[in-house]
């Protein structure tokens, strides 16, 4: 047990967990954040001191063992470092988000839910990554809670029994692995069994990972939980769970071919939910979930360029997403509302924040020099070398996607056009706000301006050219004529903003229908209970009576009998034990 | 570009921005056509000057990616404002209004 805990105090996600609940016991929030900013900075420094090593020949540390099966906390490679580099980075631009606004438990859950995050992508092995993915569930769950309400209270519970689920089919695959190979090694795996069956252990562990990845008809939770955080909750939370769990995929099941069409339909299918939402985190909910659906993709594909690409755009996306989510945060903390059918020319009072949604929206939609248009293009192009033309075609209409759903819905509706009186408020964002964006705007050009320095990060190396002429020109010529056509529906009135109010997904089977169906699953067991205990109740009572009627002091054999007839009663008993006793004998 | 069609409360009071004078407009709406214009004009002379490398027979059809990103734009509408009419419900159909409120301020906060 000391190897296991020497072993983990070697991960610096666990130090930042450890940091996490320190911050929780120190009083005002500026303390908060400047130690917050302090333990990320150490962590990633001892990150940085294990260096790097290449995808075939890892570093590992922190190797232990428990109840015989071999742990390792670390496994240092290129694929694990980025990410947890990553996760460092959208770590330390969370707490400077939440500067003014965090309160103490988002706070110091902010940190551990970083930590546990980083812990996973360092894990070595399954076990120990199960440690992790669990505490990122029940720590990220304080932080939806966080948003105060009672809506956001039953949404943490909704998310938590998701989450946990997803951790105990996680626990059932390691559980069955171990059983049939007494290894615990967190490497590539099949869902088919050398036999040709279905390995039903790795199929487990898939569908954890998958939940987690917001899979189609798994993905319930993220629309669910994100938009019902605070302003900084949400920020935190589209941060780490979903990238947590492209991390396992792209390590656990890189080239497994189901993953190509499970990304392409959430890449497609999500724009549509994003297009007809009404709350603006909602639509950046289901705009990252399309997102996921390239990183998915990319890791179906499996060759060095897309698994590349996908590990690129989860980099990308981490970044730009946080930003826009800050960026909506930011108007949500001046507005009070995020519902679109309120909001529209917020850039007059808000400009800094309307040109970082400008930014976001810039980088999700692929305009050359941002982020987005090096790492997209990596996963798009793996598809077409590869021939995969349906995986292709997801992706370019994902693309066209995000131009609506961001740079239409969250940009042009909520800061462009005329001022609606909800955007009439008081100033931009707060200073530690802007600044967080700012930095992450500033990473979006940085990464796309000078791809070479994240390729240099990414598992394999590969030469790719992001910035080609046939591109550019194919890039701008997608965005630019989805832009003149959702620019003529405007301008013609032939498109509408999507109706207020609540936008039903696969969560409405288990809160609607499944809700009354358990209603009556409960109300049918009571009334059987009550039908049984009521049985029972009257049986004993019936039971009493008879004893009464018989043995009470008006019964049967309480009556005082005549000589001759206790005389005869004895006869006849004794008559019998003779008759038996010759019998037996 | 800028001409958000159904909240023209500060248009009525003259309270107009930056981007909602009609000058403004036609220049973006200008700036737009010409690009598109531009870089359809691009992929042509890429076809015929060899710089594009098409994956399939589909995207080697010249314009290909303006008009795909014009279709999809235009079934995105078409399908997202059927999805919004189809399922989306009154703002209290999960939770109360009262569970939207921080009960800590009464406010709303964020």
């Amino acid at each position: 047990m000391s190897d296991l805990l020497a072993g983990l105090i070697q991960n610096p996600g666990m130090l930042l967990i450890v940091a996490g609940v320190i911050v929780a016991l120190l009083p005002g929030r500026q303390l908060r954040a400047i130690a917050a900013l302090a333990a990320i900075i150490g962590c990633y420094a001892l990150l940085a001191s294990y260096g790097t090593a290449p995808m075939d020949a890892p570093v590992l540390m922190g190797e232990s063992t428990l109840f015989g099966l071999d742990l390792v906390s670390i496994r240092i490679d290129r694929l694990s470092v980025v990410f947890a580099t990553l996760f460092f980075i959208a770590a330390g631009l969370n707490a400077i988000y939440g500067w003014l606004h965090a309160s103490r438990m988002e706070a110091s859950m902010g940190l551990i839910y970083a930590g546990a995050a980083i812990g996973g992508v360092l894990a070595g092995d399954l076990l120990t990554l199960f440690i992790f993915w669990e505490l990122a569930a029940l720590s990220s769950v304080f932080i939806v809670w966080g948003g105060g309400t009672h809506a956001a209270f039953k949404a943490g519970m909704r998310y938590l029994v998701i989450q946990v689920g997803s951790g105990m089919a996680l626990m059932a695959g390691v559980a069955l692995t171990v059983a049939a190979t007494g290894e615990t090694a967190f490497t590539a795996m099949s869902l088919t069994a050398e036999d040709g069956s279905l390995n039903i252990a790795a199929l487990l562990i898939f569908i954890g990972f998958g939940v987690k990845a917001g899979f189609p008809l798994l993905h319930f939770w993220l629309p669910d939980a994100y938009p019902r955080a605070s302003a900084v909750g949400a920020v935190m939370l589209s941060a780490f769970t979903t990238k947590m769990a492209i991390y396992a995929l792209a390590r656990g099941f890189p080239g497994e071919d189901i993953l190509m069409l499970i990304g392409a339909v959430m890449a497609v299918a999500f724009i549509f939910f994003g297009a007809a939402a009404s709350d603006l985190r909602r639509v950046l909910a289901y705009s990252l979930n399309s997102q996921l659906g390239f990183m998915v993709c990319g890791i179906g594909i499996g060759s060095e360029l897309a698994i590349n690409g996908a590990v690129a755009h989860a980099f990308a996306s981490v970044i730009y997403k946080g930003m826009l989510f800050m960026a909506m945060g930011a108007v949500l903390t001046r507005a009070g509302t995020l519902r679109a059918a309120h909001l529209s020319g917020l850039y007059r009072a808000m400009p800094l924040t309307a040109l970082v949604a400008f930014i976001g929206a810039l980088t999700i939609t692929g305009v050359p020099l941002f982020a987005g248009f090096v790492t997209k293009s990596m996963t798009i192009s793996a598809a077409g070398y590869y021939e995969h033309m349906l995986v292709w075609l997801a992706l370019i209409a994902a693309t066209v996607g995000a131009v609506n759903n961001i740079g239409v819905r969250i940009f042009h509706d909520t800061f462009m056009g005329a001022r609606s009186d909800a955007a009439k408020v008081s100033g931009d964002a707060p200073l530690p706000m802007l600044i967080a964006m700012a930095l992450a705007a500033a990473i979006c050009l940085v990464v796309g301006i000078q791809p070479t320095l994240l390729w240099s990060m990414l598992p394999f190396d590969y030469d790719y050219a992001a910035y080609t002429m046939d591109h550019l020109i194919t890039q701008m010529q997608l965005i630019l004529f989805a832009v003149l056509l959702f620019a003529l529906a405007r301008r013609f009135g032939l498109a509408a903003r999507p109706r207020d109010g609540v936008l039903l997904d696969v969560d409405w089977l288990y809160r609607v229908p499944g809700r009354i169906a358990l209603a009556g699953v409960v109300r049918g067991t009571a009334a059987a209970w009550h039908r049984l205990w009521w049985g029972i109740q009257a049986g004993v009572a019936r039971l009493v009576k008879g004893l009464y009627d018989t043995h009470g002091p008006e019964g049967a054999l309480a009556r005082s009998w005549p000589v001759g007839f206790m005389a005869l009663f004895t006869a006849v008993v004794l008559g019998l034990m003779l008759i038996v006793t010759f019998v037996a004998y | 570009m800028s001409d958000n069609h159904h909240t023209p409360a500060s248009e009525e009071t003259g309270d107009t921005g930056f981007f909602e004078k009609p000058g403004m407009r036609k220049i973006l709406w200008v700036a737009l056509l010409a690009s598109c214009a531009i870089f359809a004009a691009l992929g042509i002379y890429g076809m015929v000057a060899g710089w594009m490398h098409p994956y399939f027979t589909l995207d080697g059809l010249p314009v290909f990616y303006a008009l795909a990103g014009a279709i999809v734009a235009a079934v995105l509408g078409a399908g997202g404002r059927l999805l919004s009419e189809a399922l989306t419900k009154p703002s209290d159909y999960y939770d109360s209004p009262a569970d939207e409120t921080r009960p800590d301020d009464g406010e709303g906060r964020p």
